[in-house]
């Protein structure tokens, strides 16, 4: 019998600016986790393309291909990685696949739209067997660039 | 929906909770159960969902192909939209994309973007089948899996053709955005996934199918 599930299980909105924004405590009684943020903007003047994501306190390996002005054709690509916060706004949908394996690296697929500038699509590894228990998000200059209040984190659990 | 019953001071989790009422099922919440001779209460940590898990599958190491079979005859009156959430990899050198077919047929095709960390690039998967990028190969770590979020809009309605949408990473080789096309009205009974070099997926490979529900359903 199918049973319900993509739980929330947490969200943060900012009252007052933060660089960092961290879900930790996360319990392993999910398969897939998925993070939905909308990011009102950033203080100060970022100066890189993008903000980061750390698992575990760990940085991830990342290859992405982006598209702006709507020539997806002559996108670009890299593998710096980024999760893109360009200039401010911006709406991801971070997917964490298989977090709570103890016996696979962790995948991560993010989908990012910053309005009127470009889109992201985001393939990352983790490099860990260990489940994942804390994710981190910081904005670009290593988090000089707070995140705006009124941004919003949630992150829902998906069963399998 | 799993739910938690609490046994000498520990919350265990229990799976499902629904009860049965006019001879349809309905899920619940919170209740009671009898355990070791003491009544016991439950509860689950969310109201019921329009986002559904019907199956999972996870390969052994023997297989290069997987179906999800009965959808519409079991289904189609329950849900909207499709989703299929993977972790793979492949016996293949390098990283390996995979085929979807609908019904059994090879009438789908595709068309994709993706990158590899140095170039980003788009194509056409094939004529005479729909490619999907793509899992990791036998040249990453044994623990590296590639992983992906397939989407089946519409599988069931019989007045439009079938759209599939696909994101996909052989993580730290390729990231690929794909759609598929299925030029039929037919209600979607099947879906097989396979590895294009035809090698099996490697034993861990899991592939969970998920249900959304319509306004109506």
């Amino acid at each position: 019998m199918p049973s319900a599930t993509y739980t929330a299980l947490a969200s943060h909105t900012l009252s007052s600016t933060a660089s960092t924004v961290t879900f930790g405590s996360i319990p392993n009684t999910y398969r897939d986790l998925v993070a939905v943020i909308n990011i009102r903007g950033l203080t100060g003047s970022p100066t890189a393309r993008g903000g980061y994501m750390l698992l575990n306190g760990s940085a991830l390996s990342t290859v992405y291909v982006s598209s702006s002005g709507g020539n997806s054709n002559s996108g670009t690509d890299g593998s710096d990685g980024i999760v893109p916060f360009a200039n401010g706004h911006g709406v991801f949908i971070v997917n964490i696949m298989d977090y709570s394996a103890t016996d696979k690296h962790k995948t991560v697929l993010t989908r990012a739209s910053s309005p009127a500038v470009s889109s992201w699509f985001i393939g990352s590894r983790y490099a860990s067997t260990n489940a994942v228990t804390s994710i981190t998000f910081y904005g670009p200059d290593n988090g000089s660039d707070q995140f705006a209040v009124g941004s919003t984190f949630t992150l829902y659990g998906i069963a399998s | 929906m799993p739910g938690h019953v609490r046994i000498g001071g520990a919350w265990k989790t229990v799976g499902s909770p629904s009860v049965r009422v006019g001879g349809s099922w309905k899920s619940v919440s919170a209740g009671f159960t009898r355990v070791g001779g003491a009544w016991k209460q439950w509860y689950t940590s969310v109201v019921p969902g329009n986002f559904e898990l019907i199956e999972t599958q996870t390969m052994g190491g023997s297989q290069s192909s997987l179906t999800f079979s009965n959808i519409n005859s079991t289904y189609g009156t329950t849900y909207q939209h499709l989703q299929i959430r993977y972790t793979a990899r492949s016996s293949r050198a390098s990283a390996d994309p995979m085929i979807i077919q609908l019904n059994g047929t090879t009438q789908t095709k595709s068309v994709h973007m993706y990158g590899d960390g140095s170039n980003a690039n788009d194509g056409n998967g094939g004529a005479s089948y729909a490619i999907l990028f793509a899992i990791a190969g036998a040249n990453l770590p044994s623990q590296a899996f590639g992983a992906g979020i397939i989407e089946i809009v519409d599988p069931f309605e019989t007045t439009k053709f079938k759209t599939i949408r696909s994101f996909s990473s052989a993580p730290t080789e390729a990231v690929s955005m794909d759609t598929a096309f299925w030029s039929t009205t037919s209600a979607v009974n099947t879906i097989q996934l396979s590895t294009f070099s035809g090698t099996n997926f490697a034993n861990g490979s899991r592939f969970s199918l998920y249900g959304l529900r319509g306004v109506n359903a």
